[in-house]
């Protein structure tokens, strides 16, 4: 497992690794929004009037975006950022908007700030990463050879 | 609570939505090109570290190579020394060979010989 870990971090970089792991999040999301469309039924959350294939778009294309873009390399996966950030956004301004609402009274429903916390949690890290250079690194200096200065 | 007020806020949100999935990503995209260019910067500077290694080693190799040939120097010294000692003490064997009278003057020039070599006076050897 640790090899395993190890070698895709040695071809993907921390930015790709990255970006395979909330591409994977995304994608079982939707996959949760094909399997049960009504999570969140009835609730004042924008992205749930969407038809279900919008959804479905919502959540998949950024996903594989993302995971090609990591497949790409640093300096090229901003497709990929920008991809994801899409559908991070979106349900996070739902949440935030959910919770708006509820106070002017539009909506009944009072705890859109835990989806707004959780979304906005990968939303930030999103953006976080996404500023990451990809080594910080030198590389280590080689061992002394022989014939070290006399003291 | 009027009855447009919740489609206009659906639109309302709808339209904020998009404008902040729109900042987003084109900040994503702003920072991945910063990321880029900070990498690069790294890269390059890896490039630069790589070549001060060369350098080292380089420097590392000329310093073994000086301290052999300053090794090989001073056992040359040791041997010349050696000799030296010898000659002085094959000197004062044949000293004694002589008789008490005033033994004549080795050759001039190999008196001066061992001057250079002892960097002594030449009176000194008596």
């Amino acid at each position: 497992m640790r090899q395993v870990y190890q070698r895709a971090r040695a071809r993907l970089g921390r930015r790709g690794l990255v970006l395979v792991v909330f591409s994977l999040v995304f994608a079982v999301t939707g996959l949760g929004a094909l399997l049960e469309p009504a999570q969140d039924g009835g609730r004042f959350i924008l992205y749930m009037y969407l038809p279900i294939p919008f959804r479905l778009i919502l959540w998949f294309v950024p996903a594989a975006v993302g995971l090609w873009a990591a497949l790409r390399g640093t300096g090229r996966d901003a497709p990929g950022f920008a991809a994801l950030v899409v559908p991070a956004s979106i349900v996070a301004f739902s949440y935030a908007w959910s919770q708006v609402c509820y106070f002017l009274g539009v909506t009944d429903y009072a705890f859109g700030w835990t989806g707004l916390a959780r979304w906005l949690l990968i939303f930030a890290l999103l953006l976080i990463v996404s500023g990451w250079k990809e080594s910080t690194d030198p590389p280590p200096l080689p061992a002394p050879a022989e014939g070290r200065p006399r003291a | 609570m009027p009855d447009w007020f919740p489609a206009t806020a659906a639109v309302v949100g709808v339209v904020l939505a998009a404008l902040i999935a729109a900042a987003s990503t084109r900040y994503t995209v702003r920072q991945s090109a910063k990321a880029s260019a900070d990498t690069a910067r790294v890269t390059n500077r890896q490039v630069d570290v790589g070549e001060w290694q060369a350098i080292v080693e380089a420097l590392r190799a000329e310093v073994a190579r000086l301290t052999g040939r300053i090794e090989s120097l001073e056992r040359e010294r040791d041997a010349h020394r050696s000799l030296l000692a010898y000659t002085r003490s094959l000197l004062v064997w044949a000293r004694r060979l002589l008789p008490d009278e005033e033994p004549p003057m080795p050759p001039t020039a190999f008196v001066d010989e061992l001057a250079y070599i002892t960097d002594k006076p030449p009176r000194s050897i008596q």
